[in-house]
């Protein structure tokens, strides 16, 4: 018996129960719920278990936004303007494509402004790992596919842009 | 006497140091600045027990490759290396990554593409991309439009026939076509001269036209032929749509000159898709045959098609 399973009613009204603050909250405050989370996360299960988790929590989230945000698309460009459009205006990242052969399964994107880790200390790692689910379950929702993510350069590794190779399985 | 030698010996190590110090800044600078480097350069004695010399030097052979490859326009190229210099240069090459398939999006006809990220060359090619997406607007008008009556031509018709007649077989929707023909046209061509003639089209389309929904077509489909094509309406619904047209059309007295008016009727055909229609050719076809039959049992009426 699950207790936690996801669902999309599960986020609720938000405009009905917030009719004053609405939907925004402080990013820092978003950030601060991520990075704890993923602390005691790492300290129960150690951090190759933990990155694991939020790469599917981040599927998950990519699921859940295709559905409400995405579908349905009739084409690549679509897809990508659609997107693109989507993430920017829910603020999550400025998204740009510098490669996209989905036919060959090897997309090159970048996140500008990425929710999740731009201003963040330079730091030795790419840290958007909750991106790389979100953005692979995208791909697999457009495609039907098995898709996977990796950031590949992030701003916590001192570059100003979050790139992502995402490639079909 | 062997104090001295010491201290010889120590200056001489800093003299070979200094030396050393001062090669090596020459190198960098020459990476920095000249085209050529020479090739067969030991950097080993600079580099390995010096491990910020050794961060200092692959950094900037990293800055090398890539404002190289910048230069002659390679975008692909990939070097490592983090931080704020080459972050910012990478962030450029993402942008004119980006930028490229933009650009290829532009040419396989999506002109809503714009960007942000490059000042005074952003302003550029938005203008361009706006000034694209209206002229092909306009292209796709022009090709669409007949030019008297600037109402839909035979391509938008067919175009808007296909898509209507697919949707009508898939979710099993009634689909009729009505066939227009103006009564004795020919007689007020050589009567009044074409420019009249051309008047009285254009009259006669304001009038059909108004008859018809947004989600409708009405459109020229030859000399002083119309085809309007009703999505969701019945036969029968479609016949009294047609008679209350060509009725309005009987009603109206067009100016011929000064002082003279002429009256005009029309005729129509109508027919609706059945089960077992291929194509909307084969409405097309009923209906012809049900204008035929109205303009050979008196004109001025509306026949429809007996076939079920
Ligand atoms: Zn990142």
């Amino acid at each position: 018996m699950r207790k936690y399973q996801f669902y999309k009613e599960l986020v609720g009204d938000i405009k009905l129960g917030r009719p004053n603050l609405e939907v925004s909250i402080d990013l820092e405050m978003y950030r601060v719920m991520q990075f704890t989370l993923r602390d005691i996360l790492e300290q129960k299960v150690g951090s190759e278990e933990a990155d694991k988790i939020f790469y599917d929590a981040g599927k998950l989230a990519g699921n859940y936004f295709y559905e409400m945000y995405i579908n349905p698309v009739s084409s690549v460009e679509e897809f990508v303007g659609k997107t693109q459009k989507a993430l920017r205006d829910k603020k999550i990242g400025i998204l740009r494509v510098e490669e996209a052969d989905l036919e060959n399964g090897k997309v090159i994107l970048t996140v500008d402004e990425d929710l999740d880790c731009s201003g963040l200390p330079e730091l030795d790692y790419e840290t958007c790992i909750y991106d790389e689910g979100f953005i692979a379950a995208l791909f697999g929702n457009f495609s039907g596919q098995e898709w996977k993510a990796k950031e590949i350069d992030c701003w916590c590794t001192g570059a100003r842009t979050c790139r992502f190779l995402v490639t079909k399985i | 006497m062997s104090n001295r030698c010491d201290l010889e010996e120590i200056s001489t190590n800093d003299t070979l140091q200094q030396q050393s110090t001062d090669e090596f800044i020459k190198h960098i600078l020459t990476l920095l600045t000249s085209v050529t480097v020479s090739e067969n350069l030991d950097t080993d004695l600079w580099l390995n027990n010096n491990p910020d010399a050794k961060k200092l030097y692959d950094y900037i052979i990293s800055l090398r490759e890539l404002t190289t490859a910048l230069a002659k326009g390679d975008l692909k190229k990939t070097v490592p290396g983090k931080g704020y210099i080459l972050a910012n240069l990478k962030a450029l090459q993402a942008n004119l990554l980006h930028l490229t398939w933009q650009s290829k999006m532009v040419a396989n006809g999506d002109f809503s593409q714009r960007v942000d990220f490059l000042g005074e060359f952003s302003d550029a090619f938005n203008e361009m991309a706006l000034k694209l997406q209206n002229s092909n607007m306009q292209l796709v008008k022009m090709a669409t439009t007949d030019t008297l009556t600037q109402i839909p031509n035979r391509l938008a018709l067919a175009q808007f026939l296909s898509a209507a007649f697919k949707k009508s077989v898939e979710q099993d929707t009634p689909f009729s076509i009505i066939i227009f023909d103006i009564d004795n046209f020919k007689r007020v061509n050589d009567t009044y001269g074409h420019d009249i003639g051309d008047k009285v089209l254009v009259k006669i389309s304001e009038i059909l036209n108004s008859q018809f929904r947004s989600n409708d077509i009405f459109s020229r489909y030859g000399g002083e032929e119309f085809m309007a094509a009703l999505p969701g309406i019945s036969q029968e619904n479609c016949f009294k749509i047609a008679k209350r047209a060509i009725s309005l059309v009987s009603k109206t007295k067009i100016p011929a000159n000064a002082d003279e008016h002429i009256s005009i009727t029309v005729s129509a055909g109508v027919s609706s898709r059945i089960s077992k229609d291929i194509t909307y050719e084969n409405i097309i076809k009923r209906s012809d045959n049900a204008l035929y039959k109205a303009k050979t049992s008196g004109k001025n009426k509306v026949c429809i098609s007996s076939k079920k």
